[in-house]
Formats: structure tokens, C-alpha cells, sequence
């Protein structure tokens, strides 16, 4: 057999597969065969490549040509032009959004070429179904290098010189939990794999695990020769289901070459893992809920200590890990601790992945080396705000972070400096948001979102939450009162020090750092009954500029709610008393005429508004 | 030590420093915390700082340890616990709470109390007696910093005995945790999430079609009004408080009542109960009240002219009664009086009938107990064995066998401790027709038909002494698979308790299942715990032996022979009026507390004080006396039936017989019973509470169990085995069931339980009528489905009353033909 002349790797990540990637990659086999080219040409399917914006996505290799937004109908001629006649397909080519001109080869392109791969370094290049491909990537060697050369004790101070810390938010260092858990008393111990990915926006954990499952069984297992445990559990959300595919055939085939189970790789090291799938609420990604998940009951928290190492999964020791902490595991081991080390800042090492999304060109999963600047990762790897709005804040942590704005974009990324302006690493949700969002509104959203996902267990985050909600929502009706603010921050306290878990304790962060940055907002809500960015319905009001107007009657027609009076070739005129605020007139209002105008504020005031009419989209 | 405050106090082994606090005297206010259960730290009302730690800490979910520095009263907790208690009330009717005209609110107030719909604690019928309230008090709230947010959920009222208002619930979860750790049930469950958590069941069914016992641990671990007892709900405070001893079962609760207007507002299971601690069940916990204060009890002695019974003076009918049984002598006579008899009425029974009707037929219950039963089987082989095991044992044994029984139905406080144990890792080795804990891990279930338990035990005995080789009888029904499984089980677990229940020892098959027993018993070196039924039959089990030293008495089922052929002409039937069948003699007198077509069919009815007007002493299913007071004046002139009978005697065999005072009574006896000699030592007036004494050697070596064939095969034309159970519902002659609607639905008596397999086979649906057919008698039901019943058996709960199901109930097992009836 020869080997193929070109690789076809074909992005089968959950956003590619959504936008259709497993009918292109049918249709691309099929037009291959019919073209004879099938000895030739390697079509395979690869985990999630990160650009998903651009999805579906396909690699050629070993060019490196990335194309993209592929569509079935597009398929014969891109196997036509490239693969038989050796003509890559400009068309369907990744422009950069500041450009015009396309940017053929993968290594070029701005999204991937910022990145640095620890985690996420065998994305694209292997099928997450075969397991041949990740050991052909030096894969298991690592669990080799443990069992033979290591260890348990050796295992742990290499974790701990490589300076690794939890993934999953709070940054507890991984070597510490390991050791307290290997020093627990009792023959019994668990391992954990927390893939409950909750956050709004955040899909790293799901990427890793559909795009490198092995990655993950790896690090599990190596953990498990360090703490001395005999059992794991991979706890995913169910809402994955690919994951939960792909990391159910990656245990498989792991027995199959005695990976797992009795005695692996031919030594008298034991270790199993198991499959559970998350019960569906936000709250079960917290270790201690997890954990009762697990068990079989309600995803309840429980107070702590007993921390889970000392009485965990039924009561046993147990370390539970983020899955992209685990991931990290097999490469320091591999690589040694001084090579992980040497990446990052003095107290967070190694890299992040982060998934980029909101108001920016290349929403993605990125994996970025800890230390790096804010506006490295949104201006370099995002490609900047679309359409030309200003850059605001970007949101990182989820409903536990909290905001950041502009002046703070030279910020770097690590533990600490996050915590420090308020916000925190938390799983790596960052959501980008641009000037046509209201800080109000956004932590609002958050507040709303936490409301419905409090546990119910203790009082202060069930009811807090709920009472912050309603606060937020007052305000961004127009119905802030002076004490509000105040009010905001005596919850936010009751909530950090009185809750139950981290969701409560952390559920204030996303009003206390909009708080802290863009007070101003607020005030201008309470005070003004003004929203600065124009988004709260209730204290925004559009208009039609009489001298603008050339009464074509195109917003007449299509306002919902016959709010538009005016005739032919008369100026019109908005009636605020039937007006829904949908917007839709400024939309249809041509370009030319841009008549509509949206303010918010005092009626007296009217330059309290900005017109919004340009650069709409 | 520990420094709380600035005091140094020592640990000592407090298991929180909510405990450690509370026991030096530091309030910390808290509103999920209770001593039984499991520390839930969600209320957040008791966070403390501990130097050294990072966050606050639930005093009710820390340990103690030496050398910690806990803060409980700084500037922040106390502005800490007013915003959460503000959280709190925001969703709880607070309007009196911090209302500025609470002080004076008592007398003035001009509201309606107990409103349909709580609004307030004036309307609330949980009012001061709440531990809100108190909380509210101890951490100073006046005012509210948020709006209400009034939940407005539905109220629950369709279940007996107690409603849940979700609105006034402030999710501190003990129900649910007292139903789950404590009760072993589950019924109770947080749903939903967040703002919308609440407790409910699963699916949101009615208590009633969730398994619930309705045993009433929930209401009473409530700190709100939001699980709350709906007859007490209209009712005002009671003024008065008093304590008894339950008498519906032989476990022998200690319960808490609550008086006011001469009446039993409520009775509550007390903490200090040794047995109970705390727990209880629906009987002890809802019927008291409706027992004591039916309508149906009898007030004044009557007697029978013109066919009536009409309302005389004591002298009268005791006169007259006195005359009527003068004509007879002997074994013409016969007394027949409830298991739930106190040992001062039974004794001055026993001493009647042989002083002064010098009758050998007397008898405290329809059934002879399982004390009578074991001393029978020790007899036959050379020996008395005591048995001593105690139900505080069962928490702490490693293994429990149990035997035939419904624990949570039956012996409720017996299941508590089970779950205790299990909580701990103990485990269950269940064995008979039925598996009633089914689904719990920690059990292992031998299943076998009706009436084959001893083939079952023996079996588990024989595979445990390492024989592998003796066949399981096959006729037996017993699944060999889990032999081997529970005998694992049992060689591992020391210490182990047997549990028996009383009623496998009626019938024919009685004392093989006693030998089976002791068999297993011995082979694991278990003790044995019979669980009997009647109150006090264990106390009246050592009183008949030892005024009829020798056996002399004979059994039940001689008075109803008697009764039937009419050799038995008088009879004294106190409160058994149900163990009486459908035989009259030429007299009878009815002593009892209610009314019941037996009673209303005597000649003579004297009223009888229930046991909360008489006090009295009673021994329970383990042998612990306990003794309790009067709590309330008899009903109109009723009398203890100590007293009653003292009375008659008199007039009978002259002033010398008899007592006057219960102390003298109590003298008496611990004089003249060996086993209650302890009895008078306990100063008069106070309650006793001691074990009686265990005389007796253990037997000598295994007994052979005999028989192990099919005991009720009969024809094809009968295919299932039923197995009849005493529906056990009743206080003397008062049938809770059909007179205590909330009760009866409950209880479903006349149930007929089968196989789904079974009920394919006889095309039944659940609901369905069927007539139930041995050769000797007939009963009709309603059917019940359930996997839990093998199939070829059926289960009944039947009335000791009726005389058909008195039939069905003697045997224990019959052979039976279940046929659907057509309307």
C-alpha cells in the first residue's frame, strides 16, 4: 500500500458537524472515488479545529491549505480544481476581515498562527475515533514513562514543579490536591473528570474531549498511578453527546490494548474508568454537587471541608480535575516539567484555552500561552470588533467573571491579575462585547442566569440572586431607585461570604466588576433613565429626522404595531404610544435617507442620544 | 479546648460547634440544624469565623478541633444574619414579624386568626411555636430591606392528617432529610431548582400514592407552619401538657400530649421516649386524639331492660352484674381482655378469674403471643432460653436478619433503628414472601411462599455451617441464588440480631418457624428480638405465668370453642369485644372504652378510662416496663378496669378482694411476679422504666425444625397460598380504621395483594373485586398488584373482628381459589 498523496482532514467538531461537515465529508469521499483518486487521497475526519466561525473546515495537507465555510455544492470543484488538477480553490479561502485578498496556507492565518498548543496540540492532525493516531503522536508514552520510570511520589513533584493549576476556574495547584489525596488514609480512591461545562459561551472542555479523548484517559490514568486510585469516572455533561460518543469508543479501544483495566501495559498497575453523564444543571459542574451527581442523587453542594480528598466520591478520597487539566498531564510528564514551566508567567504556567466569542471576527476555541495581553488575544487571534464598532469589554469567566473593559486590554492572562481586576480565569468562557452593549443589561443577564441556576440549597445565593435579578431588572426598565446601587453591593457581599458554594460566592461578579468599571451606566439608568449604549427597551425611543425623512413610506409599512404616520412624500412621524421598539425602522430606512434615529434619555435632552443609524449591519 | 468568644471550653466531643455552643450556653441561630440528622448548612444563619480560615464556617457543619478560635458575634456575622433572614423572609409571611405593633398585637388584635391563606403569624396556626420567630427575636430584625416575593404555590390538602403550604416553607430540607436518614422512606424530595426549589414528591404526587406512613416525622421536624397537622390547625394552644405511653403497638413509644379543654389536642413522639427517641408513628403521632376523644366512647355503665341498654349507677350494674355471673361456676366462666391491657388491669384480670370465678379461661388477646409460643418450644426441649436482645441492639449490630415482618408498617421504630444501622454499613438479610425494603443495597432478600419461612431460614442456616449439598426444597419456592449471597453476609457481620415477627407464630407452622429461628440465631451467634403486636403481651405473658404457674391456662381458642359448643355460659370481655366471633354466651359483660356491635350486644357495659385517664404500666416487645401517669380525667364515670374489676369481685367473694390505689396495686404484683419485682422499688408516682427479669438457661444445641414439606397443600382447585395478616388497627374494641377516615385510607383494609403475573393469569386489575375461597371459609377484597408478592401467593391484612377473616387469620396459611367477582 502507498502512502496517499494528500490528507483531506475534515473539522468533525460539534460546530463544523452543525454547519453540515458530515455531508461534505460523505460528498468529498464520494467525488474522490468517482474520480478514481481514492488510493491517492486520505480523507479523515479530525476533532474540533477551533476556528468554528469559518466551519465546516478542511485542511489539505501536507500543503497546509485551509478552506472554508464549505458547502456540499462546493465540494466537486474544490476535488476537481485542487486534488486532480493542483489548482487550490482561491474562493474558498479564509480573507482576514481587514483584508481583501485570501490567505491560503493555515500557518498564515492570524487565528492560528498567535496560538501555542499544549492541550489542543493534536487537533486537526488525528482522528479523535482512532487510537493508532493519537499514539502515533507520541501518545501513551507518557503513561509509559510513569509506570516505568516514576514514581507515584516522583509523579506528583514533577506536576508540582511544572507549576500546574486547576483549569477549572479557581486555580487550586493540581500537585497539592494530588498529594493530599495520595495521603488520605484508605485503600479506596477516586479520580474525576469534570466535563461539566456550564458556563454561557464556553466549550473548551468539549472540544478537548471529542478532539483528544485519549489526552484525557492518559492524564487520568497517570493521576491515578500518582494518588493511588483504582477508579475514574468522566463526568459529561449530556448534553454533549458527541463527547460522550467519542470518549465512550476511546475507553474501548484503551482496554483493548490494555491501556485500562488490569494490569496496563503489562505492569501490576490496575485503574478503570467510567462514563457518567451530567444530570443537566449548571450547579453540577461544582466538585462537591458533582460528586452527589455521581452517587446518584440530587446535585446538591455540600460545605466543605471534608474537602474531596479527604472524604469525597462516597466518602472516599477523591481528586477531582478539570478535563483540560488533565489534558495537560501526559505532555508535562512527556516533556518534563521545565519545558511547561518555561511557558506562562511566575505563578501560572503553561497555557490556556479559551473559547472567543461574542462581538469579534474569529470566534473560535484558541489556546494561548498564560501571560499573554488581553489585546493580543482579541486584536491579533480575534481580528478586532466586526463592523467597526469600538471595543467595550470582554467578559471572562462566565457567570462567575466578570468584565473588563478597554483600559485594561494590555492586562495579561494569568490567576492573578484576573482575580485582581475583578474578574477571574474560570473555565475560559470570553465572551468580547463591543459598544453597543449595555453593561446593565449584560450583568442583568448574568444575574438572571444564575438566579435560575442557584441550587435552591441555601438561602443566600436562592434568594440573593433572585433579589440582585430583580434589582437589574428595575434599572434597566428605568425604575432604579437612588439605594439601588447600594442595595447591589450589600447583596453582592451577603452572597461572597455568606453562600453555600463557589456559584454563589462568585455569582456577584459580573455586577461587582460592571460596577467597579462602568458606574457611570448605572447612574445613567437610575438617574437619567438613559442607556448609554441603546439597548434597554424601556429607555431607548426612536425618531424620524423631519428633514431627513423623504416619506417613502418603507418603515410606515413594515412597523408591527402601525406605530408610523405620514404620507407619500411626507415626512413621518413615530407615535411613542403604539411604538414596540423593535428597531425594524431603522433598519429599513435606506442608506441614503438615513432618517431614523435612535436615542435614549430625557426628551428634553436629546443630545443625551447618539444616532445610530451608520454602520448598522 | 476550643475558644468561642473568647472562652476557652473543652471539645468534648461535641460533634459541631453549634453543639459545643449551645451546650456552654452561646446562641448561634439556626434554622437547618437538627440533632438526628445529618448537618445540611443551608440556612447560613450560623456561619462563624475560625481564625485561620479563609470564608466563614456553618457552625453546624464544623467539627470542633482543639486549638480553634471561633468568633460567633462580630459586626459582620450580625450583618451578615439580618441580610439572610431578610432573604429569607422575603419569600416567607412576615407581615407580624417585623410589625411595630407586635408587642401589643396579643391583645388587641382584631384580626381573624387562622386565615385560610397565611399572610401573617396571627393567621398562622404555627404561631409561637415557631422556630422562625424565635430566630427573627434572637437576631434583632425590625425592618425589611427587600420586597416580598410571595411564592403563592398551591397548598397541599389532600392527604390525611397534615397539609403542606409551600409558601410558608423556608427549604431548610428536615423533612425530607428526617424521611430519607432517619425514616429510610424518601418520599419527601427537593424539586425543581433555584427560586423555584421546593419540597415535594416525586412527580409531584399526593403523599398517599407515594409511600408515605404518614408517620408524621416531617410535620414534627418542621420549623414553619408548612407541614402542618390539620386537626390542630383550628384549634387555640393547648393550656396543658401530659405524657403517656402509646398502646397501638408492643414497642412502646413514649409520647408527648397536648391538653387543652379536658381534651387531647395532639401527641407528639417525645425525645425523652428511651425507646422511640424522637420517633413515632401515624398511630401514636395522629390517632391519640381521635381514639381517646371519639364520639364512640362509652361514659356511664348500663345495663340491659327491655332489650335496651339503659344508664344506671355503678352500684347498680356492678349489683347486677355481680349476680349474673354468680350463677356460674368454673370453666362455665371466662374472661377474655386486650393485649393492650396495663399490667395493673391484667393482674387484678388474672387474680379474678382464679379467686374469685376460679376459671382457667382467661386470656389477653385472640392470639397466644409469641412469648407463650417460645416457652412452649422450650419446653418440649428441655429448657427455657431468655431472650434478650433489645431494639437499641438492632442500631448497633453489624447484621439483621429479619423474619416475615413489615417493619416500617408494623414495627416502625424497630425499622428506625434498621436504618440507623444500615446508615452506618450495616447490612439486611430479609426472609419470607415479601420483600418489603426492596431496592436498598443494603439487603439481601430470601425469597420463599407463605408459610415456608422455616424452610427458608433453615436452608440459610444449613448453607451457612458450609453445606452446599442439602437441596433447597423445591416446594419451598426458594430462590437458591441469594442463599449463598445472605450467607456471606451473615458469616461477615458480627454483631447480629434477629428479628421475628410475632404473627409467623400463629398457625400450624408457628413453632417450626421459632426453631428455624433459634437455629440461624445460634449459627451467627444472633440475638433474638420477637416483635409482637398487643402492647403489653409481653408483660402479660409473665403475669399469667405467674398466677397459672404450671400452663394452666388455656389459649384464646378455648373461650371461642367454649363459646361455640356453650359450654362457656358468663363472660368478662374487656376491650376484646373484637376477639370475640359471632358465639354469645347466656351473660355477658363488656367492660370497654367504645362502643362496637359486640359491646353494644352485651348485657352489662361498663365504661372503661382510656389509657390516657388511667395510667398504668405496660411491657414492651424487648421487655422494658415502662410505667406512665393519668394525663387527663376520665371519661364521664369511667373507671380503670383495675378498678372495675376490683369493684365486681367485691361483690362477689367480699370486701377483702382487690385493690384501691394503683401504688398498693404495683406492690402487689412486684411481690407475686417474679420477673416485675423491680416494680414497687421505683418511688410512687414517678414512671418506672426498667427490663424485666430474664430467668432461664439457654438450649443446648440446634433443634430440629421437623417438617419441612408443603404444610398447606391442597387440591388444584385451590392454587395460591395466602397469608393472612392481622390488619392490626385497632385500640381495644375501636376499629381506627373504619371510625378514622384519614386512617382508613391508609391502611386499605381488604386489600388482596398478588403477582402481576398472577393477575394476568386471573384477568384482575388493581381495584378490582375478588373473592377469596379456602376449603373452611371465604373473604372478598379488593386487589392490589405487586412484584413484591411471589407468584401462587397471596397477602391479606385482615380483621381480627370479622368472624370469615378470624378464619382465614387462625390458620395464618390457607390454601385458596382467588375468583373475580361480577357486580
Amino acid at each position: 500500500m502507498t502512502a496517499p498523496r494528500l490528507h483531506i482532514l475534515v473539522c468533525s467538531g460539534t460546530g463544523c458537524v452543525a454547519g453540515g461537515a458530515f455531508r461534505v465529508r460523505e460528498v468529498l469521499s464520494r467525488e474522490i472515488k468517482a474520480r478514481g483518486l481514492d488510493g491517492e487521497i486520505l480523507v479523515a475526519p479530525t476533532g474540533c479545529q477551533g476556528f468554528c466561525e469559518r466551519g465546516p473546515i478542511a485542511i489539505v495537507q501536507p500543503d497546509g491549505v485551509f478552506y472554508q465555510r464549505l458547502r456540499e455544492e462546493d465540494v466537486p470543484r474544490l476535488v476537481e480544481e485542487h486534488f486532480l488538477k493542483g489548482r487550490p480553490v482561491r474562493e474558498l479561502m479564509y480573507v482576514p476581515p481587514k483584508g481583501t485578498s485570501p490567505v491560503p496556507k493555515i500557518k498564515d492565518i492570524d487565528f492560528f498562527k498567535h496560538q501555542r498548543l499544549v492541550v489542543l496540540r493534536n487537533r486537526g492532525r488525528i482522528d479523535p475515533e482512532r487510537i493508532d493516531d493519537y499514539i502515533a503522536y507520541d501518545g501513551y508514552e507518557a503513561l509509559a514513562k510513569a509506570l516505568t520510570e516514576l514514581t507515584p511520589e516522583g509523579i506528583i513533584a514533577e506536576i508540582s514543579a511544572s507549576g500546574l493549576r486547576g483549569r477549572g476556574g479557581a486555580g487550586f495547584p493540581t500537585a497539592l490536591k494530588w498529594a493530599a489525596c495520595r495521603r488520605s488514609p484508605g485503600a479506596m480512591k477516586y479520580l474525576i473528570v469534570n466535563g461539566d461545562e456550564g458556563d454561557p459561551g464556553a466549550f473548551m472542555d468539549r472540544s478537548v474531549l471529542e478532539a483528544d479523548p485519549h489526552a484525557v484517559l492518559e492524564g487520568l490514568a497517570i493521576g491515578a498511578r500518582a494518588v493511588g486510585a483504582a477508579k475514574g469516572f468522566l463526568y459529561i455533561r449530556n448534553e454533549y453527546p458527541l463527547a460522550v460518543e467519542r470518549v465512550a469508543t476511546a475507553i474501548g479501544q484503551a482496554r483493548d490494548y490494555g491501556l485500562l483495566g488490569k494490569g496496563i501495559l503489562g505492569t501490576d498497575f490496575d485503574f478503570d474508568v467510567e462514563v457518567v453523564r451530567g444530570a443537566g444543571a449548571f450547579v453540577s459542574g461544582e466538585e462537591t454537587a458533582l460528586m452527589a451527581s455521581v452517587e446518584g442523587r440530587r446535585a446538591y453542594p455540600r460545605q466543605r471541608p471534608p474537602y474531596p480528598t479527604d472524604q469525597g466520591l462516597w466518602g472516599k478520597p477523591t481528586v477531582i480535575n478539570n478535563v483540560e487539566t488533565w489534558a495537560n498531564v501526559p505532555s508535562i510528564i512527556l516533556r518534563g516539567a521545565a519545558w511547561f514551566a518555561s511557558m506562562g508567567t511566575a505563578s501560572s504556567k503553561g497555557t490556556k484555552v479559551f473559547s472567543l466569542v461574542g462581538k469579534i471576527n474569529n470566534t473560535g476555541l484558541v489556546e494561548v500561552p498564560m501571560g499573554i495581553t488581553l489585546r493580543e488575544i482579541v486584536e491579533n487571534i480575534g481580528g478586532g470588533v466586526p463592523g467597526g464598532r469600538a471595543f467595550k469589554a470582554v467578559q471572562i469567566g462566565g457567570p462567575s467573571g466578570g468584565c473588563i473593559p478597554s483600559a485594561l486590554l494590555d492586562l495579561t492572562v494569568d490567576y492573578e491579575s484576573l482575580k485582581a481586576a475583578g474578574s477571574m480565569m474560570g473555565s475560559g468562557g470570553m465572551i468580547v462585547m463591543d459598544e453597543d452593549t449595555c453593561m446593565v443589561d449584560i450583568a442583568r443577564y448574568f444575574l438572571e442566569f444564575t438566579r435560575g441556576e442557584s441550587c435552591g440549597k441555601c438561602a443566600p445565593c436562592r434568594m440573593g440572586t433572585g433579589q440582585m435579578a430583580e434589582i437589574l431588572g428595575r434599572i434597566v426598565r428605568g425604575e432604579g431607585a437612588g439605594e439601588d446601587i447600594g442595595k447591589l453591593e450589600t447583596l453582592a457581599r451577603t452572597l461572597q461570604r455568606g453562600s453555600l458554594c463557589g456559584l454563589g460566592q462568585t455569582a456577584p461578579n459580573p455586577v461587582l466588576t460592571t460596577l467597579r468599571y462602568f458606574r457611570d451606566e448605572y447612574e445613567a439608568h437610575i438617574r437619567e433613565k438613559r442607556c448609554p449604549a441603546l439597548v434597554c427597551k424601556d429607555l431607548i425611543r426612536y425618531t424620524i429626522d423631519a428633514k431627513a425623512c423623504v416619506g417613502c413610506r418603507l418603515c410606515a409599512k413594515k412597523c408591527p404595531s402601525a406605530a408610523i404616520e405620514g404620507g407619500n412624500k411626507k415626512a413621518h412621524i413615530i407615535d411613542q404610544a403604539k411604538c414596540v421598539k423593535c428597531g425594524i425602522c431603522l433598519d429599513v430606512c435606506p442608506p441614503k435617507v438615513r432618517a431614523v434615529r435612535k436615542f435614549s434619555g430625557p426628551a428634553e435632552a436629546p443630545s443625551g442620544g447618539r444616532p445610530a443609524a451608520e454602520g448598522k449591519e | 479546648m476550643v475558644t468561642i468568644d473568647g472562652r476557652a471550653v473543652p471539645a468534648d466531643g461535641a460533634a459541631t460547634l453549634l453543639e459545643l455552643a449551645r451546650r456552654n450556653g452561646i446562641v448561634i441561630p439556626a434554622l437547618c440544624d437538627h440533632p438526628d440528622l445529618k448537618p445540611f448548612t443551608g440556612c447560613r444563619l450560623c456561619l462563624v469565623e475560625i481564625e485561620g480560615r479563609n470564608g466563614l464556617a456553618p457552625a453546624c457543619g464544623t467539627k470542633p478541633e482543639d486549638g480553634m478560635v471561633v468568633r460567633t458575634d462580630t459586626e459582620e456575622l450580625r450583618g451578615l444574619r439580618r441580610e439572610i433572614l431578610g432573604l429569607i423572609l422575603t419569600e416567607h409571611p412576615h407581615a407580624c414579624l417585623i410589625c411595630a405593633e407586635k408587642a401589643s398585637c396579643d391583645d388587641l388584635k382584631s384580626t381573624i386568626r387562622k386565615a385560610g391563606e397565611v399572610t401573617g403569624c396571627v393567621q398562622c396556626p404555627n404561631n409561637r411555636r415557631c422556630d422562625l420567630q424565635d430566630v427573627v427575636e434572637a437576631v434583632g430584625l425590625t425592618s425589611m430591606t427587600y420586597p416580598a416575593a410571595f411564592r403563592n404555590l398551591e397548598v397541599r390538602r389532600g392527604d390525611p392528617f397534615f397539609e403542606r403550604d409551600p409558601n410558608t416553607c423556608i427549604l431548610c430540607g428536615k423533612c425530607v432529610r428526617v424521611c430519607e436518614e432517619v425514616r429510610g422512606n424518601s418520599v419527601l424530595t427537593f424539586a425543581f431548582r433555584g427560586g423555584s426549589t421546593v419540597v415535594s414528591t416525586a412527580m409531584e404526587r399526593p403523599l398517599l400514592d407515594s409511600g408515605c406512613r404518614f408517620c408524621g416525622a416531617c410535620v414534627d421536624a418542621c420549623p414553619t407552619a408548612s407541614l402542618f397537622e390539620r386537626a390542630v390547625k383550628s384549634q387555640p394552644l393547648p393550656d396543658g401538657t401530659g405524657e403517656t405511653v402509646c398502646p397501638f403497638c408492643a414497642q412502646g413509644c413514649r409520647l408527648e400530649l397536648g391538653l387543652g379543654n379536658g381534651r387531647v389536642l395532639f401527641s407528639r413522639p417525645s425525645r425523652e421516649g428511651p425507646v422511640n427517641r424522637g420517633q413515632g408513628c401515624v398511630r401514636g403521632r395522629f390517632l391519640v386524639r381521635e381514639t381517646v376523644g371519639s364520639a364512640r366512647r362509652i361514659t356511664e355503665p348500663r345495663v340491659r331492660r327491655d332489650g335496651k341498654l339503659v344508664a344506671v349507677a355503678w352500684e347498680e350494674a356492678l349489683t347486677e352484674a355481680a349476680a349474673a355471673f354468680g350463677r356460674f361456676r368454673g370453666d362455665q366462666t371466662a374472661v377474655l381482655f386486650s393485649p393492650e391491657a396495663t399490667l395493673e388491669d391484667a393482674f387484678v384480670f388474672y387474680v379474678f378469674a382464679r379467686d374469685v370465678l376460679d376459671s382457667t379461661l382467661i386470656a389477653g388477646g385472640a392470639f397466644p403471643s409469641v412469648w407463650a409460643k417460645w416457652s412452649e418450644l422450650g419446653r418440649r426441649h428441655g429448657g427455657a432460653f431468655p431472650l434478650r436482645a433489645t431494639l437499641a441492639d438492632i442500631a448497633s449490630a453489624e447484621t439483621i436478619i429479619v423474619v416475615g415482618a413489615d417493619l416500617a408498617v408494623d414495627h416502625p421504630i424497630a425499622w428506625v433503628r434498621v436504618v440507623e444501622a444500615m446508615n452506618r454499613g450495616a447490612r439486611l438479610v430479609t426472609a419470607g414472601p415479601v420483600s418489603r425494603s426492596a431496592g436498598r443495597s443494603e439487603m439481601v432478600h430470601i425469597e420463599c411462599l407463605p408459610g415456608r419461612e422455616h424452610a427458608a431460614l433453615d436452608a440459610l442456616a444449613k448453607r451457612l455451617e458450609g453445606d452446599r449439598k442439602s437441596p433447597v426444597p423445591e416446594t419451598a419456592g426458594i430462590h437458591a441464588r441469594n442463599l449463598g449471597k445472605a450467607a456471606e453476609v451473615l458469616a461477615a457481620g458480627k454483631p447480629a440480631i434477629l428479628l421475628l415477627d410475632s404473627y409467623l407464630t400463629a398457625g400450624p407452622e408457628g413453632l417450626r418457624v421459632l426453631a428455624a429461628s433459634w437455629n440461624l440465631a445460634r449459627a451467627v451467634g444472633a440475638g433474638i428480638l420477637p416483635l409482637g403486636r398487643g402492647a403489653n403481651e409481653r408483660g402479660i405473658f409473665e403475669l399469667e405465668r405467674a398466677a397459672f404457674p404450671g400452663e394452666r391456662t388455656k389459649p384464646a381458642a378455648f373461650i371461642a370453642d367454649g363459646l361455640e359448643t356453650g359450654t362457656v355460659k358468663a363472660l368478662v370481655l374487656a376491650g376484646a369485644a373484637r376477639e370475640l366471633g359471632a358465639a354469645r354466651p347466656e351473660v355477658l359483660v363488656a367492660i370497654d372504652t367504645h362502643w362496637s356491635p359486640q359491646v353494644e350486644a352485651a348485657d352489662i357495659v361498663l365504661p372503661s378510662a382510656a389509657f390516657t385517664e388511667s395510667g398504668g404500666t405496660f411491657v414492651n416487645t424487648e421487655g422494658r416496663v415502662q410505667g406512665f401517669g393519668a394525663a387527663l380525667p376520665p371519661a364521664g364515670s369511667a373507671l380503670p378496669d383495675w378498678r372495675i374489676v376490683s369493684l365486681l369481685g367485691r361483690k362477689m367473694k367480699g370486701p377483702d378482694f382487690g385493690f384501691d390505689d394503683a401504688p398498693g396495686l404495683r406492690a402487689r404484683m412486684a411481690a407475686s411476679v417474679p420477673a416485675l419485682s423491680d416494680l414497687a422499688t421505683g418511688p410512687d408516682g414517678t414512671a418506672p422504666s426498667f427490663f424485666i427479669r430474664e430467668t432461664g438457661t439457654d438450649l443446648p444445641g440446634e433443634i430440629p425444625v421437623g417438617d419441612s414439606g408443603p404444610g398447606s397443600a391442597a387440591g388444584p382447585e385451590y392454587p395460591f397460598v395466602l397469608a393472612a395478616r392481622p390488619s392490626g388497627v385497632y385500640y381495644r374494641s375501636f376499629d381506627q380504621a373504619a371510625e378514622i377516615r384519614g386512617f382508613g385510607r391508609l391502611c386499605k383494609p381488604g386489600q388482596i395483594v398478588i403477582n402481576p403475573a398472577d393477575a394476568v393469569r386471573l384477568r384482575v386489575k388493581r381495584g378490582d373485586l375478588v373473592e377469596v375461597a379456602s376449603p373452611w371459609a371465604s373473604v372478598d377484597g379488593r386487589v392490589e398488584i405487586s412484584a413484591q408478592v411471589p407468584e401462587g401467593a397471596a397477602e391479606a391484612r385482615l380483621a381480627v373482628g370479622k368472624p370469615g377473616e378470624w378464619d382465614f387469620l387462625r390458620r395464618r396459611i390457607s390454601p385458596v381459589a382467588i375468583r373475580r367477582m361480577t357486580r
